[in-house]
C-alpha cells in the first residue's frame, strides 16, 4: 500500500532527523560551555544539516501523504517549526553568533522536532478546504516568518544579557563567549526583516485565501487580530530602530515582546480563546 | 649526565641587580663559551630576560656542575659590581626541567600568561644551539620545553583575556562592534596611555583615526604614525559625531566633553553605540554621559577592574597549565632517566652482532657444500638467536625504572661483556630512544 510505505518514510525520517538534531544540540551546547571543544561545534553543525535533510524528507513525504503542508494539526506544525527554525539557523546566522544563538536555539528546535514527530498521528482526514495552494503559501510563510522572528529573539535576549554585563562593567566568563553587540542587533535587525516579510505576504495570501473561499478579505477573529498585533510590533521596531535611533536595548526588548506575541497568536489564540475559522 | 640549573629571577632579585646581570644578545656567545670551558660542563644554554637570567647545563655530576655555574654567576655580578646575596637559586634533575617547562608556559612569569617569553625561551636556545653549546639533553629539553608552552597557550585560556589596561579596552571594543575594521576613532590628548591604547586598536583595523590635542605638534606628530587626521580641541564636538570609539587623556583640571555634547553627537549619529574610554585623571568625560542610551563610558579605574578580574582568571587557568606542565615534566624525565642505558644497549648490540657475523662467515667458508638457500637458513638462524638473547636484557633495562637502578644495570651489563668505550659521557649522541626501541624488534 502506498500509504504505509510513505508513513515508513515519515517515521523513519522523523525520528532519524530529531535524533540527529538532538545530539547537534548536545554539542553545540557542550561547544559553548567548553571553548576547548571546537570539534564538538562543527560536528554539531554537520548533524544538524544531516537533521534538516532528514526532517525535510520526512516533511515532503508527509506533504504527499496530506496533500497539503504538514502544518494541519498542532504536533505536527511543531515539528515542522522545528524544521524550519533550523532552516533559519543554518541560512541566517553568521559564524560568530552560531555558537551563542545555536546554544539556545539548536536544543530548542529539537524538543519541538522530537516533541512533533513522538505524537505523529494517522493520516487524518484533512479538511478539503485545506488543500488550496493558497492555505499551503499562507502557512508556511507564516510559520518561516515565526522561525526567523525566534531567531530574532534569541539574539535580543543575548543583547541583553551582554548589554547587561558591558554597562555595568562586570564581564563574567558569559561575555567571553558571546558575540559583540552590533553582531547581535544586526542578526536581529536581519531576521526581524525577513520574519515581517514573510508575516505580511502570511496575511495577504491569507487575505487571498478567504476572498476565493468566503468572499470575504478579512473575518475578525482572534487569530487575526493578534497576528495584525504582531506584525504592528515588528513593524514598529524597524520604524523605531532605523528612523528614531532605537537600535540596541530598545530593539532587543521589541525583538522579545514580538516574540511572545507572535507565541501567544500562535498558541493562546487557540488554547486560551479557543475560537476562529482558524483550525490551528 | 645531570641537568643543572642556577639563575635569579623577580621572584628573587630586584631589577637593579637582574638588569646588570642580563647577558645581551650580542654576549650570549662569549659567555656560552665561559660556561663551556668550566669544569664538568658538557652542554649549557642561557635565557636571559629582563625579568630572569638562567643558566642550564647538562653536567657530568650535579655538585661539579652546580659549583661551574655557580661560579660563573659570581663571575659575572663581580664584573658588573652588584652584589648576588640570596638571589640565586639552584634546581638539578627533574626539578631543573619542570622549572624550564614552567618558565616556557609563562607560569613563571610576573605576569602570568604572558606571551613573550616563549619567544624568548625559543631565542636562548637558538643561540646555544647554533654556537654548538647543547647536545642530547638540552636539545631535547628545550626542545619539549618550547612544544609545553606551545601546548598550554593552546589547551588552556592563560593568555586569553587582556591584562593591560590598553589591551582590555580593545577586548572591550571587540564585545561592542564586533570587527574593528572600518570603525573611526576619535583621540583627545596625546598622553602615553591613549597612544598604546590607539596602536592596539590601530593594529586591530581601526581606520579613520581623528587626533585632537592643546599643542596641534603633538598631535600632528602622534597622527602621522597612524595615517590619522590631526585637529584642535575646539573640533572635537564636530567629529565626535562620526567617532565610534573615543579615547581621552588630556590633562585638564574639568571635564572636556560633557552630557550635551554627547547629546548632540548621538541624535547625529542614530544612536550608533559609541565606546568612550577615559584614561585621564582627572577625568576628562562626565560621568552623567555613561547614563546616555548607547554610550559606553569605562575610566581608569573601570578598565583595571575588568584587568583585574580577568588576572584572577589567568591564575584559575594556571592550575590546569599547571597539570599540563607535570604531565610533560614526567615525560622528559622518563626519556631522561632512559639516557644512561642508550649507549650500552647500543654497544652491546655492536658487539654480539659483530659477534655473529664474525663466526657466521667462519662456518659457512667450512660449509661451501651448502646450497644457496641452506647457507641463508645458517644466517637467519644466527640472527635470530642474537636477537632472542638481545631481547630480555634490553627490555629488562628499559622497564627497570628509577635511574640509579638502570645506571647500575648498564654498568653490569658493560662490565660483564667488557664494553669499556661505552662510558655514556662520550656516547654517540642518539635522537630519540623510540628509533632505538625499533632496532630491539626482530627483524623480519
Amino acid at each position: 500500500m502506498p500509504l504505509s510505505a510513505l508513513d515508513l518514510v515519515i517515521r523513519i525520517a522523523g525520528w532519524l532527523g530529531a535524533a540527529f538534531a538532538l545530539v547537534a544540540g548536545v554539542l553545540t551546547l557542550r561547544a559553548f560551555f567548553d571553548p576547548e571543544a571546537a570539534a564538538a561545534e562543527r560536528t554539531g553543525r554537520i548533524l544538524l544539516a544531516v537533521a534538516t535533510i532528514c526532517m525535510t524528507s520526512a516533511i515532503v513525504a508527509r506533504s504527499v501523504q496530506l496533500g497539503t503542508v504538514p502544518l494541519s494539526s498542532p504536533l505536527e506544525s511543531l515539528f515542522t517549526y522545528g524544521w524550519l527554525v533550523f532552516f533559519v539557523y543554518l541560512l541566517l546566522v553568521r559564524a560568530p553568533e552560531r555558537p551563542a544563538v545555536g546554544t539556545l536555539l539548536v536544543p530548542f528546535g529539537a524538543l519541538c522536532a522530537l516533541a512533533g514527530i513522538s505524537g505523529l498521528t494517522a493520516p487524518a482526514d484533512v479538511q478539503p478546504i485545506l488543500k488550496n495552494p493558497l492555505f499551503a503559501f499562507h502557512a508556511l510563510a507564516a510559520f518561516l516568518g515565526y522561525s526567523a522572528l525566534s531567531v530574532a529573539c534569541c539574539a535580543g535576549i543575548l543583547y541583553l544579557v551582554l548589554h547587561d554585563q558591558i554597562a555595568h562593567k562586570r564581564l563574567g566568563r558569559l561575555a567571553a563567549r558571546l558575540p559583540s553587540l552590533e553582531d547581535l542587533d544586526a542578526l536581529g535587525h536581519r531576521t526581524v526583516i525577513s520574519g515581517l516579510t514573510l508575516l505580511t505576504a502570511s496575511i495577504v495570501a491569507g487575505m487571498v485565501w478567504a476572498k476565493q473561499e468566503w468572499d470575504v478579505l478579512w473575518i475578525w477573529e482572534p487569530k487575526g487580530i493578534w497576528a495584525l498585533l504582531t506584525w504592528a510590533v515588528y513593524a514598529f521596531y524597524l520604524v523605531a530602530r532605523n528612523g528614531a535611533g532605537w537600535r540596541g536595548v530598545r530593539a532587543a526588548w521589541l525583538s522579545a515582546i514580538g516574540f511572545v506575541a507572535s507565541i501567544f497568536t500562535l498558541l493562546g489564540t487557540n488554547y486560551l480563546l479557543g475560537w476562529g475559522r482558524h483550525v490551528f | 649526565m645531570q641537568i643543572c640549573l642556577a639563575g635569579l629571577s623577580h621572584k628573587t632579585a630586584p631589577l637593579d641587580v637582574r638588569e646588570k646581570i642580563a647577558v645581551a644578545r650580542e654576549d650570549y656567545g662569549h659567555f656560552l663559551a665561559e660556561i663551556a670551558a668550566l669544569p664538568a660542563i658538557a652542554e649549557v644554554a642561557v635565557l636571559s630576560t629582563c625579568n630572569r637570567t638562567e643558566l642550564y647545563a647538562a653536567a657530568h655530576s650535579y655538585h661539579a656542575g652546580r659549583h661551574s655555574l655557580e661560579l660563573a654567576l659570581a663571575d659575572r655580578a663581580r664584573a658588573a659590581g652588584v652584589e648576588l646575596g640570596e638571589s640565586v637559586y639552584h634546581q638539578h634533575g627533574p626539578a631543573a626541567a619542570r622549572h624550564l617547562l614552567r618558565v616556557a608556559s609563562s607560569l613563571d612569569s610576573l605576569v602570568v600568561g604572558e606571551p613573550q617569553i616563549l619567544g624568548q625561551v625559543k631565542d636562548a636556545y637558538r643561540a646555544a644551539h647554533e654556537t654548538g653549546r647543547t647536545g642530547i639533553v638540552l636539545d631535547r629539553l628545550f626542545t619539549h620545553a618550547l612544544e609545553t608552552g606551545k601546548r598550554v597557550r593552546t589547551e588552556t585560556a592563560i593568555g586569553a583575556c587582556a591584562v593591560s589596561v590598553s589591551s582590555a579596552a580593545v577586548e572591550l571594543a571587540k564585545k561592542i562592534f564586533g570587527a574593528l575594521s572600518g570603525r573611526h576613532a576619535l583621540v583627545v590628548g596625546a598622553g602615553e596611555m591613549a597612544e598604546l591604547s590607539l596602536r592596539h586598536l590601530y593594529e586591530a583595523g581601526v581606520r579613520d583615526i581623528v587626533i585632537a590635542n592643546r599643542t596641534r605638534d603633538t598631535a600632528e606628530a602622534l597622527a602621522a604614525s597612524f595615517h590619522a587626521r590631526a585637529v584642535g580641541m575646539d573640533e572635537i564636538g564636530a567629529a565626535l559625531a562620526a567617532s565610534d570609539i573615543v579615547i581621552t587623556q588630556a590633562a585638564s583640571p574639568e571635564p572636556i566633553l560633557g552630557r550635551a555634547a554627547f547629546e548632540r553627537a548621538m541624535r547625529e549619529r542614530k544612536n550608533r553605540p559609541v565606546f568612550v574610554i577615559d584614561i585621564a585623571v582627572p577625568r576628562n568625560v562626565e560621568s552623567e554621559v555613561g547614563q546616555l542610551y548607547n554610550v559606553f563610558l569605562y575610566d581608569v579605574d573601570d578598565l583595571g577592574r575588568v584587568v583585574e578580574g580577568n588576572l584572577a582568571r589567568r591564575s584559575r587557568e594556571a592550575e590546569h597549565a599547571d597539570q599540563i606542565v607535570e604531565h610533560e615534566t614526567a615525560r622528559f624525565v622518563k626519556w631522561w632517566e632512559g639516557l644512561d642505558v642508550v649507549p650500552t644497549i647500543v654497544a652491546l648490540r655492536a658487539k654480539l652482532e659483530g659477534l655473529r657475523d664474525q663466526e657466521t662467515q667462519r662456518l659457512l667458508t667450512r660449509l661451501d657444500h651448502l646450497s644457496e638457500a641452506d647457507r641463508r637458513l645458517v644466517e637467519q638462524f644466527a640472527a635470530q638467536l642474537v636477537q632472542k638473547i638481545l631481547h630480555d636484557p634490553t627490555s629488562q633495562i628499559r622497564n627497570a625504572g628509577e635511574a640509579e637502578r638502570c645506571s647500575a644495570l648498564a654498568a653490569g651489563l658493560r662490565y660483564l661483556f667488557k664494553l669499556e668505550d661505552a662510558s655514556p659521557a662520550d656516547a654517540t649522541p642518539l635522537e630519540e630512544p623510540a628509533d632505538e626501541t625499533k632496532q630491539a624488534e626482530p627483524r623480519s
